[in-house]
């Protein structure tokens, strides 16, 4: 049982130190287990996982800097246009006048109000005095227009685009298989190819 | 790489190295000969060690060996110092010579005892 959750561990290690490493792995996992115990040996697991995919692998660098990237883009683009949309300052004449409803009961400025949820609020407000004022904007008000959303998605897709064509795996499949293998053996040899140019380099 | 550059080492790290130094051995050679170094007092796990050990290759520490005999698992792969790697060992072991220094001048240290 151990040593098949010790197994799914090590399948979900990323690809390149899975091919590299895991047979090895497990074949030690089977050789310590008697002496070491299968609960540290699978803590060990565990943590190696996480510094894999955490500390080791470039995955999480580029998704934090593509989410980054458009909440700034979101951001920047919002402010620009003056703080608040323009359905944004609607919703905020309407939580003002629903403010006024609540101090004298009355709803006199029906007319003046848009649709929807804001209608729908102020009933319930003139119906119930006694409940608290609104405070602040509703949901609907928050000040990030259709437009600067468009331009942060657009720009996530162009920088994942433009990741993987640099050849950033980002944790999806891109290529074949037989290009997937060619890839990982050039990245095997790399370490020894230059760790054997420097040794001669030592040497002369 | 620079040998300074990579200083101080983790403890994974220099217990490899050290077990390293000696000849090239196997992920399990490599764990046994950090547990008799330590005196049992650390064990490196299967996931620490060859987490470290790729960290290294990559680096250029520590480099694949082809050397094995007939009679080994196919699994076992032999691991060995690089130049780089012995630099870095001994940039290592400097620095821990100093800081030893450093603590004998200022610590009043009990003498240790002469065997009878």
């Amino acid at each position: 049982m151990s040593r098949a959750i010790y197994r799914s561990l090590l399948w979900l290690h990323p690809a390149a130190f899975r091919d590299r490493f895991a047979a090895e792995m497990l074949w030690l996992y089977d050789e310590t287990v008697g002496s070491e115990g299968a609960a540290a040996l699978l803590a060990d697991g565990f943590a190696s996982l996480v510094r894999q995919w955490l500390t080791r692998r470039l995955t999480w660098k580029v998704a934090a800097a593509v989410i980054g990237g458009m909440l700034e883009v979101g951001l920047v683009l919002a402010l620009s246009r003056g703080g608040y949309s323009d359905r944004a300052r609607a919703a905020n004449r309407v939580s003002e006048t629903a403010t006024s409803i609540d101090s004298d009961g009355l709803a006199t400025d029906r007319t003046a109000l848009p649709s929807g949820v804001a209608n729908s609020r102020m009933e319930t407000n003139a119906a119930n005095p006694q409940a608290a004022p609104a405070r602040g904007l509703p949901v609907s008000a928050l000040p990030v227009g259709d437009a600067p959303l468009g331009f942060a998605v657009l720009f996530g897709i162009v920088f994942v685009y433009a990741c993987r064509r640099r050849g950033f795996q980002l944790g999806v499949r891109s290529t074949s298989p037989a290009r997937r293998r060619l890839r990982r053996d050039q990245i095997r040899e790399m370490p020894r190819v230059e760790a054997e140019s420097r040794l001669s380099i030592i040497a002369d | 790489m620079n040998a300074e550059t990579s200083l101080p080492l983790s403890r994974a790290t220099l217990y490899i190295l050290l077990a390293l130094a000696g000849e090239d051995r196997h992920g399990y050679g490599i764990m046994q000969e950090v547990a008799r170094q330590s005196g049992g007092q650390y064990k490196l796990g299967p996931g620490t060690l060859y987490d470290n050990l790729q960290k290294l290759a990559d680096q250029g520490v520590v480099a694949e060996t082809s050397s094995r005999s007939a009679t080994d698992d196919p699994r076992r792969r032999y691991y060995r110092l690089t130049g780089l790697g012995r630099k870095v060992l001994a940039a290592e072991v400097a620095r821990l010579e100093a800081v030893v220094r450093e603590a004998r001048r200022h610590l009043p240290m009990a003498k240790p005892e002469r065997a009878i």
